[in-house]
């Protein structure tokens, strides 16, 4: 974990509210992995005090990326910095996914969700693993990557209206794939609406494929000091079954979750 | 010119008057990795139950316009994990270490302090009377002067170490409450705690936080702190910390000439980890360019006509 300064260095708006943005981060690109995020203080946005936290999208060298959904005052306000501006970041913070050695895994992302699997996807193929991305929105106007990476990456792309790809849930697309068999050694990770994740849970038991998700929580600190980020997994241990999102998750796997809890 | 900076709090020696607020800092080793946290005058550890508190439902947090408000619901880890799990880390940080005790009951204030004296690795304790009393319908012990004098003198029986009872602003007179803690036995008040404060979601209707209300700090707290500081000043005459909504050298300044002998730092903590640094190097600088040699000087220096 560190804190330093980060210079934007390239910001592309796409769609009515979504952006990435690449900012230099020499130490925290060293030794990012994914399904860490970053803690970033968001300069100018009146009122606003604390820092919004922003999955790792993507490392390159010197470069972080992130992939935002304009959805607040911070998001907006950081919609609208510009090439060479710097901000402060913490980072980078909390567990990654658990990546192992298997043959194939599987990507399930609804909306800005998809942000920490698009890292998982390049870091899962440098080690030779079979991926299968799906990431799921409203429609194509929302779909929270750019129409050129989606035939790049080759991932399902699925629109709940059917106006981009697979007309349905991208959980109703991962099913397909699992109708189609699933074989050897593989894993699955889902991130974005707890619905979607749920439902991911629910297919992944029944296929007997291991889920780990990645979940969100308001946070304070970013760095296990507030308990503000405490989610409840499930009701029982020593701390009645509260886990802290920011330094034991984001990433958790799946068994560890009572999903009428959320 | 060298610039004194160290404090006396009754016994308790510090460094520079900077402390960290407790529950803003954890057990005083998570932040290490981004700043040595041996150059703050003090750290204030999260607040320590006799069992340990799994805390109130998600969500626990809602930031507001400057400020925030929690319902973290003191979670902890609970005296003996904290002796067990905790101090060794902490008896390395050579800086004054005061642990934040808190219980359900009168009673429990002063298990704690029994278990926890025999322990090295502190150097006082902060005693958090803002929490509900069991017994009184949830009501706040640090409410009322009797509730609190009795839990202050139970503490000064059981300990040879500094005292220092954090008050809630949420009471009618402050001033009385600060006198009952003087006479029970106090080396120090610490004040404020967090407003109580709520958020509603216009849309569902829901309040923004579990338990509707919770503890309202940050930035926008500052002058209602700033104003009991002054009037605990006039009221005891044992030393001050002021505490709410302090993130800069300035705001620190403030607190002190209106009569704190230290200040902590809280919610800005989050903002910047290394705000308590950068609080310390300037009140060294404003004491150079104000020829104090002492920043004890200004304690109280506030000038009216
Ligand atoms: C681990 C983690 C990773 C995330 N990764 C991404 C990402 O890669 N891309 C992206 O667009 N968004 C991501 N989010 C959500 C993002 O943090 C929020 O959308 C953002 O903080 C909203 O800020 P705002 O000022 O625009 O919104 P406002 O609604 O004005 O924010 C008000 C407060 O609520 C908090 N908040 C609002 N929405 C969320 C949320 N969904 N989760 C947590 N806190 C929230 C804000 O941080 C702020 O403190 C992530 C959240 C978490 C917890
Ligand atoms: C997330 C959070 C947790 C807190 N936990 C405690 C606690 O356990 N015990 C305590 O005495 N005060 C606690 N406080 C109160 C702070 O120590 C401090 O008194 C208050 O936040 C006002 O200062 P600030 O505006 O600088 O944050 C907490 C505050 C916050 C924001
Ligand atoms: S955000 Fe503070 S503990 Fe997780």
């Amino acid at each position: 974990m560190t804190q330093e300064k980060g210079s934007i260095h390239r910001i592309d708006r796409f769609r009515s509210s979504l952006f990435s943005l690449q900012i230099e981060l020499p130490a925290i690109a060293e030794t990012a992995v994914p399904g860490q995020f970053v803690h970033m203080k968001v300069e100018g946005v009146q009122h606003a005090i604390l820092r919004r936290p922003l999955s790792i999208a993507g490392v390159n060298g010197n470069i972080i990326r992130l992939i935002v959904r304009i959805v607040g005052s911070g998001t907006e306000r950081l919609a609208e910095y510009k090439v060479g501006q710097t901000s402060d970041f913490i980072g980078p913070l909390g567990s990654g996914f658990d990546i192992g050695d298997v043959e194939t895994a599987y990507l399930i992302g609804g909306g800005i969700g998809d942000a920490p699997l698009l890292f998982l996807q390049d870091e899962s193929k440098n080690r030779g693993i079979k991926t299968h991305l799906f990431v799921g929105s409203l429609s194509h106007d929302e779909f929270p990557l750019e129409d050129e990476e989606v035939k790049e990456r080759g991932l399902v792309n699925c629109t709940d209206d059917g106006s981009f790809g697979f007309h349905g849930f991208v959980t109703a697309a991962f099913e397909e794939q699992m109708k189609r068999g699933v074989k050897g050694n593989t894993r699955a990770y889902t991130c974005g609406p707890v619905p979607m994740m749920k439902e991911a849970a629910r297919l992944c038991k029944e296929y007997g494929i291991p889920l780990q998700v990645s979940l969100e929580n308001r946070m304070g600190c970013g760095v296990g000091v507030c308990q503000g980020c405490a989610t409840k997994l499930k009701d029982t241990g020593e701390r009645g079954g509260f886990q802290l999102v920011c330094v034991d998750g984001p990433v958790f796997n799946a068994e560890e979750i009572d999903w009428s809890l959320f | 010119m060298k610039v004194d900076l160290s404090v006396r709090l009754g016994s308790l020696q510090l460094k520079n008057p900077v402390l960290t607020a407790s529950g803003t800092f954890g057990y005083g080793t998570e932040y290490g990795e981004l700043l040595d946290v041996a150059a703050l005058g003090g750290i204030v550890i999260k607040t320590i139950t006799p069992r340990p508190r799994p805390g109130n439902p998600s969500p626990r947090i809602w930031e507001t316009s400057g400020g925030m408000l929690n319902t973290i619901g003191l979670a902890n880890v609970g005296v003996d994990a904290f002796i067990t799990d905790k101090l060794p880390a902490l008896r390395k940080i050579r800086t004054a270490i005061v642990v934040n005790i808190a219980g359900s009951t009168v009673e429990e204030y002063w298990e704690v302090v029994e278990k926890l004296d025999n322990e090295k690795g502190f150097d006082a304790y902060e005693i958090n009377v803002s929490c509900p009393n069991v017994k009184d319908e949830g009501m706040a012990f640090g409410t009322n002067p009797k509730v609190t004098e009795k839990i202050v003198r139970g503490v000064r029986e059981r300990t040879q170490r500094p005292i220092i009872p954090k008050l809630t602003p949420n009471v009618t007179s402050l001033s009385e409450i600060a006198r009952a803690c003087e006479a029970a036995g106090a080396d120090a008040l610490s004040m404020i705690n967090t407003l109580v404060g709520m958020s509603i979601d216009v849309q569902s209707r829901q309040p923004r936080i579990s338990t509707v209300t919770g503890g309202y700090s940050g930035p926008s707290i500052k002058p209602v702190a700033l104003a009991k500081v002054f009037e605990a000043h006039k009221a005891v005459s044992i030393p001050l910390i002021g505490i709410g909504g302090i993130s800069s050298a300035a705001d620190a300044l403030e607190f002190i000439i209106a009569g704190a002998s230290a200040v902590q730092v809280g919610t800005a903590t989050f903002i910047d980890p290394r705000t308590s640094l950068y609080i310390i190097s300037g009140l060294e600088e404003y004491c150079e360019n104000h020829d104090l040699s002492r920043i004890s000087d200004l304690v109280g220096s506030i000038q009216l006509d």
